[in-house]
């Protein structure tokens, strides 16, 4: 007869064994929540353990794509887009048509659209386009289930998978091939359940011509921010915010020598936060001369509005301008941008 | 048990049960797990690999009516149960970091961040007036942080 420490020994190996077993699919059938009604995905999945995706820029390839955009009113704008990667880290990220919200209709797109694709192509595909970070904030602060069955992206097979946010910062889906795990495609959700952007390719050509791509080149020379280094390039050092949204970690800071490109403009700091799939922007820069906002009565004035579904919070302190940007409630960015003095 | 410098923010009791496990040499990659664990704030299941290291000296000791020590680690059979019980409860906290720690994961050692009361948050919004612009108002940073992250718009939100 085996002793009780030993029965209850054994009891909590066999209950641990159960669920450890790496990459399993709980087969139970559990079900997720949905949020607010309008994320199918989130409402028949099965369980699933945290995925792992390959990226288009990844592969050598040719990709059309599709980008939308929604506003308030749940119409959104459409980019079509053509995605250009040499799988070694070289990509292109151009523009060719657009529509405007609900239109049917594509057409040209125009030279300051052209423009600022041109400009950011290399952070589209970086920091707009999803990447899943560290394992550790994907099981703190998402929930994973697969939708039954394969849905056919630009005729290719795909798994339809969502992670639901546990702190209710914004749900998502993705497409995902199954024989490869390239992800092709991927919805954001707010956190009532309306989608804000969603991407996905039309057609993929993993034996692409890119003899007459023009490879994107950053905008703005820029490195990793070192600390104790770098603070004489910035002129301040840079503030740290006393609070994130449960879950964020700290993914890199960089410095952008927006100097070297107009003179008399502050370099700038930006540190970028995770949540393992939303992403955070604070960013700093010295500024010359009078702020342009104010601090009257020991407050601090503040500008915030939402540009393409990415909420912004933009003000000055003594002596530098502070950003908090990323597509998260407008509370959380006023809360950091807060936290910030 | 290897001694490891332990951390102070490990609770009382878990401190006594690693140090209970006397001369159990745990795995090494145990203590950072548990560590990450905690720092997650969460309980889960224990790892396939530590199970699997355990399971065939489980199984013996089982069927042999628990009468025989495992592989010389301990000599006293009432401390062997005890250092079971104690082993099974470490390897469920422990497990915690073996499901998402893998040689893919681009920032292993991430330090997500904790909770924070809503009194403490409504006191950082305070601290600040936010005034409602249109995206034209905002500077041409703000605006090109915003594209950088896909806000792309070619109509104004606001």
């Amino acid at each position: 007869m085996m002793r009780p420490s030993l029965v209850l020994g054994l009891s909590l190996c066999a209950l641990a064994l159960v669920a450890c077993e790496p990459g399993s699919q709980n087969q139970s059938g559990t079900q997720e929540a949905s949020v607010g009604g309008q994320n199918l995905a989130a409402a028949v999945g099965v369980a699933i353990s945290i995925p792992q995706f390959q990226y288009p820029e990844q592969f050598d390839l040719q990709s059309s794509r599709e980008l939308h955009i929604f506003n308030s009113l749940g119409l959104a704008e459409r980019f079509e887009e053509n995605l250009h990667s040499d799988g070694t880290g070289q990509i292109a990220l151009l523009v060719e048509n657009y529509a405007g919200a609900g239109l049917p209709n594509w057409s040209a797109p125009s030279a300051q659209l052209l423009g600022s694709y041109y400009d950011r192509q290399s952070y589209l595909v970086k920091y707009r386009d999803l990447h899943l970070g560290s394992k550790a904030s994907l099981h703190r602060n998402f929930r994973w289930s697969e939708q039954p069955g394969v849905v056919l992206v630009a005729g290719i097979n795909c798994r339809r998978i969502h992670a639901h946010s546990v702190e209710g910062l914004g749900d998502f889906d993705f497409l995902a091939a199954v024989s490869n795990n390239l992800l092709l495609g991927w919805t954001a959700f707010d956190p009532l359940g309306h989608p804000t952007m969603k991407l996905e390719t039309t057609a993929v050509n993993f034996a692409p011509n890119h003899s007459n791509v023009l490879w994107a080149s950053p905008a703005v020379a820029e490195h990793p921010y070192v600390d104790g280094n770098d603070e004489p390039k910035l002129g301040f050092p840079p503030i740290e915010p006393q609070y994130l949204p449960p879950g964020f970690y700290l993914l890199e800071k960089r410095l952008l020598l927006a100097n070297a490109v107009l003179a008399g403009l502050g370099n700038i700091h930006a540190a970028l936060y995770s949540d393992g799939i939303h992403l955070l922007f604070v960013a700093q820069q010295k500024i010359v001369g009078t702020p342009g906002l104010s601090i009257i009565s020991g407050s601090s004035l503040a500008m915030f509005a939402t540009v393409g579904g990415i909420g912004v919070v933009e003000g000055d302190f003594p002596g530098l301008r502070a950003y908090v940007v990323g597509q998260l409630p407008m509370e959380e960015l006023q809360t950091i941008y807060g936290s910030l003095f | 048990m290897t001694h490891y410098p332990l951390n102070p923010d490990l609770p009382e009791r878990l401190t006594q049960d690693l140090r209970a496990l006397g001369g159990v040499r745990a795995p090494e990659e145990l203590w950072e797990r548990v560590q990450l664990g905690i720092a997650c704030g969460e309980v889960e299941q224990a790892p396939a690999e530590l199970w699997e290291r355990v399971q065939p000296e489980l199984a013996a000791i089982a069927a042999s009516g628990s009468q025989k020590t495992p592989s010389g680690l301990v000599r006293n059979n009432a401390i062997w149960g005890r250092r079971l019980s104690v082993a099974a409860a470490l390897m469920i906290l422990a497990g915690i970091g073996f499901r998402f720690l893998g040689p893919n994961d681009p920032e292993p050692h991430a330090v997500l961040a904790g909770q924070i009361s809503s009194v403490n948050r409504a006191a950082f919004r305070a601290k600040v007036i936010f005034m409602e612009v249109s995206a034209t108002e905002l500077s041409s940073v703000a605006n090109g942080l915003a594209q950088s992250l896909g806000g792309l718009s070619a109509e104004d939100d606001a």
